[in-house]
């Protein structure tokens, strides 16, 4: 079948918002396995949802398919996918995208304000939600004492309410980050088999964190960062990008996306060109659009700026970074450098939840990611490890991952040279 | 300081938690170099020793030990083409057909792939072998494309294909008959001498009831192997069980069974030729039995001479009389013709299916046929005025899909028309087209469907085709 013209793209358009909303999908950043036979266009568009929407389009009919929840024919995945086959960028792959969205923050877009804004205000704000929050660490403190008095039992028998309602005084409290942790708790008593020892450790690391923002003045001032990103204090970027900036290479290692709950996250990890590893952060509220996610293995030219606080380092990027032709590099280690290279990073701020890992010559077995000296770590709980075994086949490969309470949630491969996201 | 001091700890502190520190003090905190003042209130103690402990419990503890799996041996077959992959993918992750349709893409996949002498990618595999695991037409041509990776990966799972025959449940005499129904059909189907081989270690401990209910599903994978343990079940005591033996050994006709059958049939043929004229033949009642007859089932005198056509050889009619196949049909008594239909269809023999189907059009010969025969033999029904125009649609269902290309863009011209001549016909023949037709005819039914009226579900059964072949036909270019 010939290629449509743009025209007949346009015209199998339900509506113009439909052509519009495609228009900005049709670039090949989101798309992977996009291919085409006489009678059928298909490809993989990444949206905001955990798994990427499949899309195919049977040319003759025609009939559209889209695994999207939009009720429209054809949805703007299946013209967008028609409209790229159109402009002949079918079938290349197109690992690096060409519109980085969801890099660069905001606030890192927008122009400059037109008026600097008032120092003394800023301070005096400033002064205002460190006194709120530092009410409502005290406050998260006694009411941690009092679950200690009463035990781990009986704060299990409270209603979800319980939690939930000391997590919505911490958001009063302008503490977010603390709220998030406190609301998880709830929820996880009813599902882990270990949950005793889970909210032993969930309290604990609460308390150690409130304890160190109350003595925060004795501490340097990456910890401190650390401590008020932890609570949920955002830094500006504006702030960010007035720290010196690291121009070069950026590799993608792998992403992981949390879309649970009412608070969707994505980390996407980049090797710097310094050799550390950094994470772009995002997160949204439900139904918000995050950014689109990069693809493992995809190497871009940019301008980072690095969060102050301990590593690994949250990273901005000024402006959007381009797609560089350097081939990716996986400079991993073994799981007991691993290990001690998050110990070394727990110690400095022990409340940290997830280490990135980057482990070379590893196999998978029994629940379990082995290295070549015989050290194991358990994978991560919901590993799909039959893909794992299927993709590896029992042979040592580079994996990069995430660990976490323990556990390692795998989230890229390379397997013979080939980049495998999961 | 050791590891059990710091187990003690770790399990002493959570004992206090667990009560709260109102009841239970919180433990005394072992020598580690570092830890809170103890002076403290008891739950603000408690709690700086939970800190201590999650800090511990992530970034200290002793890593645990484990070795690497035996690796898969390297792959032999290569894997199939880029674009061939992409359409396997599509179909697993979100398939552009209704789901029912689905699995037979997969396994038009898997075949082509097989032809090609390709394997599925690796990333297909775990999602292969739990479709396969429900379908046994996807577990059937599976192994032959999952490459040494497959093999391996099957070791690795936690139900791997084939399970149900490949550990005996540890209690087998509490098994439920429908369970070793589907167990024994599932190994016949691809493993048909461990099938064979189960029932045999079963069998002395079964009902009569459950005996012939298994012996049945011997007809999966049917050879000679299975020969003997169907003669032994000629000497069951249920009548049920020894029919149902019977049933399958005609269809083996090189059988020890078939071959007394034949004998017997040989003894009753009579041919009379009349000069001029066609020949005619008789079939002449025993006058007396052999002593197998009972134990092969001849008990009936009635209808002995029925089960004698039906279980013999036909290679004893080409013999015994010297005629052509086409003139034994032709003047074969007609009492004779259900049997000899019957024989016909248990050992699938086509020169007799097609010459009893001209002396006789029965729909169930419809799969012995050659496609241009199978085509003569339907064709002509799809006129208004045949007589038998009416049950048209039923014929078409007995022949086998997908149907040859005259047939099908037969089938396909009579849908063309305004006033469904045949009246119910697109009702009949509509849920037949997603198989029916043949990839051949893909542009004739999109010709159809451009220019056909009719109801809504015929419409779209034509719709469904059409998408479904479309597909086929992306496989096929996928793979060229």
């Amino acid at each position: 079948m010939t290629v449509w013209t743009r025209q007949q793209v346009q015209d199998a358009a339900p509506d113009a918002a439909s052509l519009k909303a495609a228009a900005t999908l049709a670039t090949p950043a989101p798309w992977s396995q996009t291919g085409s036979t006489e009678a059928l266009v298909w490809g993989r568009c990444q949206g905001s949802g955990g798994s990427p929407y499949q899309v195919s389009v049977d040319l003759h009919g025609p009939a559209y398919r889209c695994s999207c929840p939009s009720r429209k024919t054809p949805c703007k995945h299946a013209l967008a996918l028609l409209l790229l086959w159109s402009d002949g960028s079918l079938g290349a792959d197109a690992p690096i995208p060409e519109q980085a969205a969801g890099l660069t923050a905001p606030e890192a877009t927008r122009s400059a304000p037109a008026a600097p804004p008032d120092p003394e205000a800023q301070a005096r704000r400033a002064q205002q939600r460190l006194a709120t929050m530092d009410a409502g660490v005290a406050d998260l403190r006694l009411w941690l004492t009092d679950l200690a008095r009463g035990g781990l039992a009986e704060a299990r028998g409270h209603g979800g309410r319980w939690w939930s309602d000391q997590a919505a005084r911490l958001v009063d409290a302008q503490t977010p980050g603390l709220a998030d942790r406190v609301r998880r708790l709830g929820p996880a008593l009813e599902a882990r088999p270990d949950w005793a020892t889970h909210l032993l450790d969930e309290l604990g690391r609460l308390w150690t964190l409130t304890g160190a923002w109350l003595r925060r003045e004795a501490l340097d001032a990456d910890s401190r960062a650390d401590l008020r990103v932890a609570l949920g204090w955002p830094i500006p970027s504006a702030e960010v990008l007035r720290t010196p900036a690291l121009d070069g290479t950026w590799q993608v290692l792998g992403a992981h996306r949390d879309l649970e709950g009412d608070y969707q996250q994505q980390r996407t990890w980049y090797l710097a060109p310094d050799g550390a590893v950094d994470v772009v952060f995002e997160s949204g509220g439900r139904g918000q659009a995050l950014g689109v996610p990069q693809l493992a293995g995809a190497v871009v030219t940019g301008r980072g700026h690095r969060y102050p606080g301990h590593p690994p380092r949250r990273l901005l990027f000024d402006g959007t970074p381009s797609p560089s032709a350097t081939a990716p590099a996986w400079p991993g280690g073994s799981i007991a450098a691993a290990r001690k290279a998050a110990s070394d990073a727990l110690g400095v701020s022990p409340w940290r939840d997830v280490f990135p890992v980057l482990l070379t010559g590893v196999t998978f077995d029994a629940g379990r990611v082995v290295d070549a000296d015989g050290d194991a770590w358990p994978l991560a709980t919901g590993t799909d490890e039959v893909r794992l075994l299927a993709l590896t086949g029992g042979h040592p490969c580079t994996a990069f991952g995430e660990l976490e309470a323990g556990q390692l949630r795998v989230l890229t491969l390379v397997v013979e040279g080939e980049v495998i996201g999961l | 300081m050791s590891a059990s001091d710091v187990a003690g700890w770790l399990a002493a502190l959570e004992a206090s938690a667990l009560v709260g520190t109102r009841r239970r003090p919180p433990p005394a905190l072992p020598a580690i170099g570092l830890g809170p003042a103890s002076e403290a209130d008891p739950a603000e103690q408690l709690l700086d020793q939970a800190g201590l402990a999650a800090a511990l419990r992530r970034a200290g503890g002793p890593a645990s030990r484990g070795a690497a799996p035996a690796a898969a041996a390297p792959e032999a077959l290569p894997e199939a083409p880029a674009a061939a992959a992409q359409l396997l993918m599509l179909l697993l992750d979100q398939p552009p057909v209704e789901d029912a349709a689905r699995n037979s893409l997969i396994v038009a996949w898997l075949w082509r792939a097989a032809r090609s002498g390709v394997r599925a990618p690796h990333a297909t595999l775990p999602a292969l072998l739990e479709i396969a695991r429900g379908d046994a037409d996807v577990a059937g041509i599976l192994p032959r494309v999952w490459g040494t990776r497959g093999t391996w990966l099957q070791g690795h799972v936690d139900a791997p294909l084939g399970a149900p025959g490949a550990e005996p449940a540890l209690d087998r005499s509490a098994m439920a008959l429908p369970e070793r129904v589907a167990e024994l059909a599932f190994l016949r189907r691809f493993d048909p001498p461990a099938g064979l081989q189960r029932l045999e270690a079963d069998w002395d401990g079964l009902a009569a009831r459950e005996r012939a209910g298994l012996i049945r599903e011997l007809v999966a994978g049917l050879s000679s192997a299975d020969e003997s343990f169907l003669e032994a079940a000629l000497d069951d005591k249920a009548k049920t069980v020894r029919g149902a033996a019977a049933d399958l050994l005609r269809r083996l006709p090189g059988s020890a069974f078939a071959t007394r059958m034949g004998r017997r049939l040989r003894g009753a043929l009579v041919v009379e030729r009349h000069p001029g004229a066609a020949p005619s033949i008789e079939l002449r009642e025993p006058e007396e039995l052999d002593d197998d007859a009972a134990r092969d089932g001849l008990t009936d005198a009635a209808e002995i001479l029925d089960a004698i056509v039906a279980a013999a050889p036909l290679e004893v009619w080409r013999e015994g009389t010297g005629l052509p196949i086409f003139q034994i049909a032709a003047v074969v008594p007609e009492r004779f013709l259900g049997p000899l239909t019957a024989a016909a269809q248990a050992q699938a023999d086509r020169p007799f299916a097609e010459a009893l189907y001209r002396r006789a059009p029965d729909d169930h010969l419809l799969p012995l046929l050659s496609d241009d025969s199978l085509t003569e033999a339907i064709v002509p029904l799809l006129n208004p005025h045949h007589p038998r125009a009416r049950t048209a649609g039923a014929t078409i269902a007995h022949a086998p899909r997908p149907w040859p290309l005259r047939l099908a863009t037969s089938v396909l011209s009579t849908l063309h028309g305004y006033d469904d001549p045949l009246r119910y016909f697109r009702q009949q023949v509509g849920p037949l087209l997603l198989e029916g037709l043949p990839v051949s005819a893909l542009g004739a039914a999109r010709r159809t469907a451009d220019s056909t009226f009719g109801t809504a579900s015929y419409r779209r059964s034509l719709l469904h085709a059409i998408q479904h072949l479309t597909f086929v036909q992306s496989i096929e270019e996928a793979f060229s």
